[in-house]
């Protein structure tokens, strides 16, 4: 048995630190060991939550081991990371980087740019191994300095079982399951994400191909990003897609099952992603994937589904046109997509792979 | 772009080349016009800076296009604050109207005005009944006021004033000499106010003029976008005309061309000819005159034999286009020919169908009582219910519909064909499906093993030999493998069937014998062929033992009709 502190800044249940981080203690805590989770703030009872100063009392022995998840500059964490003299493992997700949020939140900026120095830090302070949760990441991490044999890659734990196991929402089935085309993306509507070119793609769609679709931007909405939102609203509305482009802000896991089944694929033209769990999602739900390939994209989605390298709302609304009118290579490219979740992405797969990781820290 | 096979290994990068050349085509044709957003993002504006040094950045470019940009013009005043216990009446009389009265509920309760008292108090206001500081003391010496105790300096003496002006005749004077003494204050006042309003007069127009020029700016911009619509418009219509235009110009060219062809090979063989008649006549009196003269006599022949040639040689092509004139003549003729075969096949065909209600009324009257038709066709019933055939059978030759009857009460699901106008008519009143068709003609339309069970009654003796043999090859065609057909036709073994009888149905062609009927069944297919001798005439006076006549029973008291099924191997 041994310790376990896993420190996160906050904890929550709907976001992929949060799900990576409830994932790791599930599994450790069935290997038997002696797990605890630390942060800052939290929003869940369960599992127990600790304060985050308080795992210096936790883990004391050299043979200790500390799981620091890095997405966003934390001052304190950092203290905390060089203090303790246990095994320390770094779990990285990736920081999207200050210009992104630059005229829209000033505080974000500073998070992020905190984030990104205090990533180079951490590559170079020699930790016992580093954990990307992809190669994209992973080359990040090596480029600022860390030593190549201590980097891995392991894709975040995520909460597709709980997906599997509920029912649907059916007021969103019967809102949405009207005989539109209806185009899905998920995930925190952050700057990042560039939902103006998705805008645009599905504008070239709408406009050249098919009025009778609609665009659902399924995901959690920030106060701080209100700027953004605003410049989304006026785009959406100067293009006159007030109707058909819908920004639902937070859903339950109920509602978000629902909004895979009624879509009839999923789009993406994030600029910044570090794995993009809502990638996986739609492959395990079975829904096509179209996308711009930027960052950590391409390798996610891999032949499972269509990458654009270049940004080109034509491309898109043609491929949209293409999907949309041929159910046999829709269901035929989703296929791929479930095969790829299978092979690489379910929970029980990165299980295992972290557990032969934390096992060979012993 | 369908997928022929969806359990065919998708190659995404192959699709991905399809969707590419899809839209360069399409962009190529000008099917796609492209939205782009970029005019239409609005430039962020920046939030406080913050120092940034790594990473590099990606911007979003987002050139401001039609931008309506409205000043701000504040006319409102901010709202006190009523966090305070101490004011200066001044502080409180400086706002207006509505203002006023919130700021003194605000002031001098701590709370917002209710809209019972804000109410009441607004119109006192307006009317004019109160004054401000009225309302002002009327709020802080009520029972809240007091028990909030918020002091306003300066409020006192003019609340005082105010209550003596209510004292009758003394009120009034007292009124008079504070107006007078205020005067010059109230004239302060009124310059403030007027310079006030000035500037926000001023404001105004400014704040209107920039709208004014931002009105203008769009309207330039919707003008421009209106004059390049124009200008695009009359340029397509213009390019359009342009090569209508000159479409039209190379057809007449090339019209003309044609036409002065024709014209200069017309004048040649006009000229030949005249050439020609005039060399000949030349000729002949060069011949008469100059007969001896064979010099003269031969260059004039070699001079015909090249004009000869000449002539022969007429453009291959004129020769071609004639050629394919007389075969157009040629197809028309034909063409011609077979429309007169058709029109008078289909007046005979009409003709045919003329004796359809005779024909009607024959059966009525020959075919036998409905009921004892169906009864004596129950014989069949048990071939298909051995068979397990609960459908699929077709009835060739229905006539009245008694075996169609007798299959839709038994439960088996039928379908019809007959030629007789009359009868098709009357089957499908009673509600079964029959169509008017020859039956070969109809039968050629099924598709192969598609029925389970095609019967015939009284239908081949009808036929000649070639059209019957004809229609059982169909019929095997039709039928599943196990599938029955089943026959009923005049058996000539009676010979008053075969002599008499058969021969009161005008439209029966020949008996046909029960033998060879089973033997061609045979040859094209069929096999466990059944074969019986059905309804015997009754009161046969050589049936009695004691006269042993077989033969004469047979022949002449036997069977009437025999009953056939085979089924298709």
């Amino acid at each position: 048995m041994t310790r376990v502190g896993i420190l996160t800044r906050t904890m929550t249940e709907d976001d992929a630190v949060g799900n990576d981080v409830l994932g790791m203690y599930r599994a450790l805590k069935r290997e038997g060991h002696d797990v605890r989770i630390y942060a800052e703030t939290w929003s869940i009872n369960e599992p127990e939550v600790h304060a985050d100063h308080s795992v210096v009392d936790f883990l004391k022995n050299p043979s200790d081991i500390l799981i620091y998840h890095h997405s966003i500059g934390w001052d304190l964490g950092r203290e905390l990371l060089s203090k303790l003299r246990c095994k320390t493992v770094i779990k990285y997700h990736n920081v999207t980087p200050p210009e992104f949020f630059e005229g829209i939140s000033a505080s974000y900026v500073q998070i992020v740019h905190t984030g990104r120095e205090q990533l180079k830090q951490i590559a170079r302070s020699n930790h016992t191994l580093y954990l990307s949760a992809s190669e994209y990441n992973m080359l990040e991490l090596i480029e600022a300095g860390a030593e190549a044999s201590r980097n891995f890659v392991l894709p975040p734990f995520h909460h597709i079982d709980v997906l599997d196991s509920i029912n649907p929402d059916l007021s969103v089935i019967d809102r949405y399951r009207t005989g539109r085309a209806n185009i899905l993306t998920v995930g925190r509507v952050s700057p990042n994400k560039d939902h103006a070119s998705l805008i645009e793609a599905f504008a070239n769609y709408y406009y050249n191909y098919n009025s009778n679709s609609r665009l659902l931007i399924v995901g959690k909405q920030n106060e701080a990003f209100e700027p953004y939102y605003q410049r989304l609203r006026e785009l959406t509305s100067s293009l006159c897609l007030v109707d058909a482009v819908i920004l639902t802000d937070r859903v339950s896991n109920e509602e978000m099952k629902a909004y895979y089944m009624i879509s009839h694929l999923f789009m993406i033209t994030s600029r910044h992603e570090g794995f993009c769990v809502p990638l996986v999602e739609a492959m395990a739900m079975k829904l096509p994937i179209l996308a711009y390939g930027s960052t950590a994209i391409p390798e996610t989605v891999g032949e499972a589904g269509i990458v654009w390298d270049e940004r080109n709302p034509l491309l898109m609304a043609e491929a949209i046109d293409t999907l949309i009118k041929d159910k046999a290579l829709r269901a035929n490219l989703a296929e791929k997509g479930c095969n790829r979740y299978q092979q690489l992405f379910t929970n029980r797969k990165i299980e295992e792979s972290f557990l032969k990781f934390m096992g060979e820290l012993r | 772009m369908q997928t022929e096979d969806a359990s065919q290994e998708l190659k995404v990068s192959e699709l991905m080349d399809r969707i590419r050349e899809s839209v360069a085509r399409k962009e190529a044709q000008g099917k796609l016009s492209a939205i782009d957003i970029k005019s239409m993002l609005r430039e962020l504006e920046p939030v406080e800076s913050v120092p940034v040094s790594a990473g590099e950045g990606i911007r979003v470019d987002s050139p401001s296009a039609i931008q309506l940009t409205l000043p701000k013009i504040n006319l409102e005043t901010e709202l006190i604050e009523g966090g305070r216990d101490e004011y200066h009446v001044n502080e409180l009389l400086k706002y207006h109207d509505k203002e006023f009265v919130s700021n003194a509920y605000r002031a001098v309760l701590k709370r917002e005005a209710d809209s019972s008292g804000y109410n009441n108090y607004l119109d006192s206001l307006r009317s004019g009944r109160y004054n401000k500081v009225d309302i002002l003391s009327a709020l802080r010496y009520s029972p809240e006021g007091e028990e909030r105790g918020v002091r306003i300096q300066g409020l006192r003496l003019p609340a005082t004033l105010r209550r003596l002006y209510r004292l009758p005749a003394l009120g009034y004077l007292i009124q008079l000499a504070v107006a007078l003494a205020r005067l010059p204050v109230l004239v302060r006042n009124h310059s403030q106010l007027e310079a006030y309003s000035f500037v926000q007069r001023e404001k105004l127009v400014e704040m209107i003029k920039t709208v004014e020029a931002s009105v203008e700016r769009v309207a330039e911009s919707v003008r421009q976008v209106d004059e390049s619509l124009r200008t695009v418009k009359a340029s397509l219509e213009s390019s359009l005309e342009a090569s209508l235009r000159a479409m039209e110009d190379s057809l007449n060219a090339r019209l003309h061309a044609s036409e002065d062809y024709v014209n200069a090979f017309k004048a040649m063989m006009e000229s030949q000819h005249r050439l020609q008649h005039q060399q000949i006549s030349a000729l002949f009196r060069e011949q008469r005159r100059l007969i001896d003269e064979q010099k003269e006599l031969f260059d004039l022949a070699s001079a015909r034999h090249a004009l000869e040639q000449e002539t022969g040689a007429l453009p291959a092509d004129m020769e071609e286009q004639l050629k394919q004139l007389s075969q157009k003549i040629e197809d028309l003729r034909a063409e011609l020919a077979r429309n007169e075969r058709a029109t008078s096949l289909l007046a005979m065909s009409e003709e045919r169908h003329q004796l359809d209600a005779l024909y009607a009324s024959f059966e009525d009257e020959f075919r036998g009582d409905k009921r004892e038709i169906k009864e004596r066709l129950r014989y069949y019933l048990p071939f298909l219910r051995e068979a397990g055939i609960t459908g699929g059978v077709l009835d060739i030759g229905c006539g009245r519909g008694d075996w169609l009857e007798l299959l839709a009460e038994e439960g088996i699901e039928a379908e019809a064909v007959d030629s007789n106008r009359v009868l098709v008519e009357r089957c499908r009143r009673s509600g079964f499906r029959v169509a008017q068709s020859d039956a070969l003609l109809y039968l050629s339309s099924q598709p192969d093993a598609s029925l389970s069970a095609v019967t015939a009654f009284h239908v081949i003796e009808h036929l000649p030999f070639e059209t019957m043999v004809k229609l059982l090859d169909e019929i095997h065609r039709v039928l599943v493998p196990g599938g029955l057909v089943m026959l009923e036709t005049p058996s000539p073994e009676n010979l008053v069937v075969a002599a008499c009888n058969f021969y009161s149905d005008p439209t029966h062609n020949r008996p046909v014998s029960a033998h060879t009927l089973k033997f061609i069944l045979q040859e094209r297919g069929f096999d466990s062929i059944h074969l019986q001798f059905i309804h015997p005439v009754e009161g046969s006076p050589f049936e009695t033992g004691a006269l042993r006549l077989e033969s004469l029973h047979m022949w002449f008291y036997g069977p009437r009709d025999y009953a056939i099924v085979g089924s298709k191997k």
